[in-house]
């Protein structure tokens, strides 16, 4: 709701729902709210990241967050070792694959809290996508990314 | 940790309807293997329109399930119990944008209880609906066999790598996921080789040929059943069942190897080797995860 609100009133927001600004004092004044903290997350990374290769952020899309070379999902991550976590993050990929055109690459883009251990999700999320249909074209980007008050 | 749990996939030409009564068939298999779960998490996304699609799966009882199918008019289903060790999930998929050819398929754990064979399941589907084919094999050595991305994992789980293995990079396309490198498999026998977009044959040691698998092959159904090298040839008014050993395949080498070979030669006119680079089928067991060594 925070962040149709945000994109309402500061953000330009095209008509097939793509995202293509940031206003981040708006978002700076939000800071402390973990749910919010994930949604910046996003659109931080959009900015930082993947805004200047083409993609669009569309971020009222359910199962997707950006579109462009490749469909990706973001994820944030507190205790990414833990059964609840990466049971989540299985999910998000299951998610991706559902939503997104059948032959797309695809990225699950996981931001972690620095500091925490990713080893056992990342080795989860290889050996839950092996085999899979579409193994080769998806790819699991981990990284971490300071989330702010958890 | 890779299980070695019995799988399968059918695979359908078009969305098979009603899709209420595919999960029907499967709940009453699943019933009568006692292995029923009271409740499934079903996915708001698979097979809904795009008014209702919501990333909150409900969760809900087997009989719930056919109630929000019929209701909802899905076209597809995706129900699983979680990612714990002991979990299952079935998926009823098309390929969207792509067609709408379709797959039923299972997710299965280490612990997860479920039938120990499938065929009851195969076959009532098979009965119900004229399909391209039905397969069923050891998850392990087909995991290992259609490994395609060489990641850091690869030694541990599949044991040393081929000295013939071939590689190529796959390259990122937007410079954010890194370069990777990939496996050639083409040449395995156990590899899986695609008939149409997201429909896979496979060269396992039961396979149920449908009505609709013909067209995707090089030979007819009558050289099929007149080949040689078949344990058992059964011919159904809806499929044809071919068995070419005693049990799942789980080696690409020896006397398994070559009915690989035999079943690619026939089927597609394609040849395989193992161990990669070798040219042929090797009469002793090369490479692979420990489990599978003989």
């Amino acid at each position: 709701m925070t962040m149709k609100m945000a994109e309402e009133r500061l953000v330009v927001v095209h008509p097939d729902g793509a995202v293509d600004e940031f206003f981040e004092g708006f978002f700076r004044a939000f800071e402390g709210n973990p749910a919010l903290m994930n949604n910046l997350a996003e659109l931080d990374l959009y900015v930082r990241q993947y805004k200047n290769v083409s993609y669009t952020h569309h971020a009222s899309a359910v199962g997707y967050d950006y579109a462009g070379p490749r469909w990706v999902q973001v994820k944030t991550t507190s205790n990414p070792s833990t059964s609840g976590h990466i049971a989540a993050m299985k999910t998000a990929i299951d998610d991706l694959v559902r939503l997104s055109p059948a032959d797309a690459q695809l990225t699950l883009h996981i931001l972690r809290k620095p500091g925490t251990d990713s080893e056992l999700l990342r080795t989860s999320l290889q050996d839950y996508v092996e085999l899979k249909p579409y193994e080769d074209r998806i790819n699991i980007v981990i990284e971490a990314y300071d989330l702010g008050p958890q | 940790m890779i299980h070695n749990r019995l799988k399968f996939h059918i695979v359908f030409p078009s969305i098979p309807e009603p899709v209420s009564d595919v999960w029907r068939t499967v709940v009453a298999c699943l019933e009568r293997e006692k292995c029923l779960p009271e409740w499934f998490y079903v996915s708001q996304l698979a097979g809904h329109c795009a008014e209702l699609k919501s990333e909150t799966d409900l969760k809900i009882t087997p009989s719930e399930i056919t109630f929000l199918i019929e209701t909802r008019n899905l076209n597809a289903f995706s129900v699983n119990t979680g990612y714990s060790t002991k979990s299952v999930a079935f998926d009823l998929r098309h390929m969207k944008n792509l067609g709408r050819q379709s797959v039923l398929e299972c997710r299965l754990e280490q612990r997860t209880k479920a039938p120990a064979d499938w065929t009851r399941l195969i076959i009532a589907v098979m009965d119900q609906w004229k399909c391209i084919g039905s397969w069923q094999w050891r998850a392990l050595y087909q995991n290992w066999q259609n490994a395609c991305v060489m990641g850091i994992t690869y030694e541990h789980f599949m044991g040393v790598r081929p000295f013939g293995l071939k590689t190529y990079i796959q390259k990122s396309n937007d410079g954010i996921v890194p370069d990777r490198e990939m496996i050639d498999v083409s040449m395995n026998p156990g590899r899986r080789r695609e008939l149409i977009k997201g429909i896979y044959f496979l060269s396992s040691a039961e396979m149920w040929l449908g009505p609709h698998f013909w067209q995707h092959a090089k030979c007819t159904k009558e050289e099929a059943m007149a080949a040689d090298f078949f344990l058992e040839v059964r011919d159904t008014p809806h499929f044809l069942y071919l068995k070419s050993w005693s049990e799942p395949f789980t080696r690409p080498d020896g006397e398994q190897g070559r009915q690989q070979q035999r079943i690619w030669k026939l089927f597609f006119d394609e040849d395989c080797e193992w161990p990669p680079g070798s040219g042929g089928i090797s009469e002793e067991p090369m490479y692979g995860p420990p489990e599978l060594m003989p």
